[in-house]
């Protein structure tokens, strides 16, 4: 049986340049995530980082919005330095997003209750739109535009519109709260 | 490319040689006694990886997967790992017809689920869906919705696309009269929809008229059968099928009057006429959803009719895959088996030739630093200077195996490079378990100046080693090393080269002798001999690298 993960409210590396951290009381950060950079990390209320996460803020800001999770070992941030002026504004998260294993999040903005799933790479200056998902092991290149309510899967990267109005349409947002809830009691035990 | 590699060539591809082409070759023979060509087109059927070779005991001969014949075992669904009875294949095709389905956007397994997600009102909502958990795709975007999780099948037969039932057809009787009038009325185009709506009716309605007209016509036709098909089984048949290619002479000859047969006039009777406006609805909904409404190729090709929009896709049952056990096509004995269990990956039988025959690697020969010279780079092989490479042949067998080996002395192709195999016959050690070894009387021991050479000189050569002609370079428990010299000939840098044409390939010819210990293989009782001496040979091509061109390689 493991040991369940400390918690801090901090970031655990000390090597590294230690980022201005903003959380809340009820943002949950694992002791084992790594928030590097120089630049503003804002993380909003009731958001969960993961172990081993990482946010990297050396050539921009990144702002995670309220109830995000951001899962083992998923990148945050952009990694090399911005190439315009839409890039430089750095990484944003909205509210409910779900960043799974080893996805790599370089893009400019990330839609409310999107799903990024394990291993999708999301390149500079990307904006994926609200309600969306983003398949596992799909890469979108850099400055690409994701509608809001798409689905893009498959190596070649193709899209599904999502239709409305067929009784799904709060189907991610339950799914995204189920599992910070379920996340916040194993961590807290509350 | 990666090198090195080594092909084997299967013997099979000399049967295959036409017979004229044959009688040339036997010519050819007696002058260069059949030397192998990579190159040539006809080498590129017959070349395979060890791998993906299997080996006959009764033939004593490699076979290659153009030489074997394959047998169905079983037939099961991929998804539910439910074995199929060969008459429900038959019967339903090879689909699933179970409660399995494939997502017809991302071909995904689909999931039966409730529509609602939450929990607290799951319980209240009846209606089921099937959803793809990859794509998100489900059976709603086509507005079906299932009373339960069960017979789905039988539940996705009353619906059609759109989750409206699929209704009676109301046809008119005196449509005939109205052909080629003009476009039809409200009933008629109702009635060709709900045609075009179900290709299964559609096709039913053409096969029962035209059924019933050929029993009409001819009501004593033999190659019909009472359901309509035609009957190839029967004698009568066969007769009446070789009448017709013999003008008529073949048995019987056929008195009685034949009547005319009718094409389709009415609806009901599967007639369907195309109007020049009956392709603007696609047009439309083609100009207003795009390229994403459209369904690509390989969704269409899942699909059992046709579906041009995205909108239009069912899901599908997955394919049913087979386990198959493969024969030899000569002597017709057992090479591959699988379990008859699907859930088991065991296999019964498994002849591979990797059990058989020697496996051949190859690397280079580094030269020591003391002599100064250039380390050989697979990529760019230094031309008009020769380079040493250690050819290792490991035994697979119980039996100690002698070994010849036989390469051209110039490469075929454009560039002719120089090849010598400085120990063209040699031994290799049978593969006998290490404590066996230990444990024996020491027969089987190296001689111990093999035994002495350090694992430095075999590396590198550093302690100055010099490869002899006649002499192995190392030996092993059931492994020998030999050394090849190749000199490469010249490709000068401004010429243009045509794909792969600079690749050095070496053909090599290897025969193997040994004597099969028969009380092992249980095969003594017949001739009350021990011993049977047992011979194979084959080609093999060894992809050493790339010739490197003059003036790069000198600079």
């Amino acid at each position: 049986m493991t040991a369940r993960p400390s918690l801090t409210n901090h970031s655990s590396t000390s090597k590294l340049p230690t980022p201005p951290l903003s959380s809340t009381p009820t943002t949950l950060i694992s002791a084992s995530a790594s928030c590097t950079g120089t630049h503003l990390i804002t993380l909003g209320s009731k958001s969960i980082v993961q172990l081993r996460a990482r946010l990297t803020s050396n050539y921009g800001p990144i702002s995670v919005g309220d109830g995000c999770i951001i899962s083992e070992r998923a990148s945050i941030g952009l990694l090399s330095s911005p190439q315009n002026e839409k890039e430089a504004k750095g990484v944003r998260l909205s509210s409910g997003v779900l960043i799974e294993t080893c996805a790599v999040v370089q893009g400019a903005s990330i839609g409310a209750y999107t799903i990024i799933e394990a291993g999708a790479k999301i390149g500079k200056g990307t904006v994926v739109g609200a309600n969306s998902k983003v398949c596992a092991g799909v890469e979108i290149g850099e400055g690409m535009v994701v509608d809001d309510n798409t689905v893009v899967y498959g190596s070649g990267g193709e899209r599904r519109k999502e239709k409305k109005g067929l009784g799904l349409d709060r189907a991610r947002k339950v799914w995204v709260d189920l599992q910070e809830d379920t996340l916040r009691r194993m961590w807290t035990g509350k | 490319m990666n090198f090195p590699y080594t092909y084997i060539s299967c013997p099979c591809n000399d049967v295959s040689t036409p017979v004229n082409a044959r009688i040339q070759i036997q010519d050819d023979e007696e002058e260069q006694e059949r030397m192998f060509d990579p190159r040539s087109p006809r080498a590129g059927f017959s070349l395979y990886p060890l791998e993906h070779l299997l080996y006959c005991e009764d033939c004593q001969q490699i076979r290659c997967p153009r030489c074997t014949i394959e047998e169905i075992v079983c037939w099961y669904c991929p998804s539910c790992l439910f074995e199929m009875p060969l008459s429900v294949v038959k019967s339903e095709g090879p689909r699933c017809s179970r409660n399995c389905f494939d997502c017809p956007i991302c071909t995904s397994p689909l999931a039966t689920s409730f529509i609602n997600p939450d929990p607290e009102e799951r319980a209240v909502s009846e209606p089921w869906i099937l959803s793809c958990g990859y794509c998100n795709w489900s059976t709603l975007d086509i507005g079906w919705r299932f009373e339960s999780n069960k017979n789905m099948h039988q539940q996705m037969a009353k619906l059609k696309v759109g989750g409206r039932p699929r209704s009676t057809r109301v046809m008119p009787t005196d449509f005939a009269k109205s052909v080629g009038s003009g476009p039809p009325s409200e009933t008629e185009s109702t009635s060709l929809s709900a045609l075009d709506n179900d290709p299964d009716a559609a096709f039913a309605a053409v096969r029962s008229f035209y059924s019933s007209q050929l029993s009409a016509s001819n009501p004593s036709d033999p190659l019909l059968t009472p359901s309509g098909g035609y009957n190839y089984s029967s004698p009568s048949s066969l007769a009446r099928i070789m009448s017709l290619y013999t003008g008529r002479s073949f048995g019987k000859k056929d008195t009685g009057k034949s009547t005319l047969m009718r094409e389709t006039a009415e609806i009901p009777e599967g007639l369907r006429i195309v109007y020049p406006t009956s392709d603007d609805e696609a047009v439309k909904k083609l100009r207003t959803e795009g390229w994403t409404g459209i369904a690509s190729v390989a969704q269409q090709a899942e699909q059992r009719h046709v579906s041009r929009f995205v909108d239009d896709l069912r899901p599908m049952g997955p394919l049913l895959r087979t386990k198959r056990s493969k024969r030899c096509r000569a002597c017709r004995h057992l090479l591959v088996r699988p379990e008859q269990k699907v859930q088991s990956t065991r296999f019964r039988i498994r002849l591979v030739a990797l059990n058989y025959i020697p496996t051949i690697s190859l690397k280079p020969l580094q030269p020591s630093p003391s002599a100064e010279l250039p380390l050989i780079d697979l990529k760019a092989l230094t031309p008009l200077r020769p380079s040493q490479f250690l050819v290792t042949l490991k035994n697979p067998l119980f039996d100690a195996v002698k070994v010849t080996l036989a390469t051209p002395v110039q490469t075929p192709g454009k560039y002719s490079h120089k090849v010598t195999v400085l120990c063209p016959e040699f031994d290799i050690g049978s593969n006998v378990d290490q404590w066996d070894e230990a444990l024996g009387d020491g027969k089987s021991r190296r001689s111990s100046k093999l035994f002495s050479i350090s694992k430095v000189e075999y590396a590198g050569g550093e302690g100055g080693r010099i490869a002899e002609a006649g002499k192995v370079w190392e030996k092993g428990r059931n492994w020998t090393s030999v050394v090849v010299e190749v000199a490469c000939a010249a490709i000068a840098e401004s010429e243009e080269l045509e794909d792969d044409v600079d690749v050095l390939e070496i053909p090599m010819f290897v025969r193997m002798e040994w004597e099969a210990d028969l009380e092992r293989e249980g095969k003594d009782e017949a001739k009350g001999e021990k011993k049977e001496k047992r011979e194979l040979a084959y080609w093999t091509v060894l992809g050493v690298g790339r010739v490197g061109k003059l003036d790069a390689a000198s600079s």
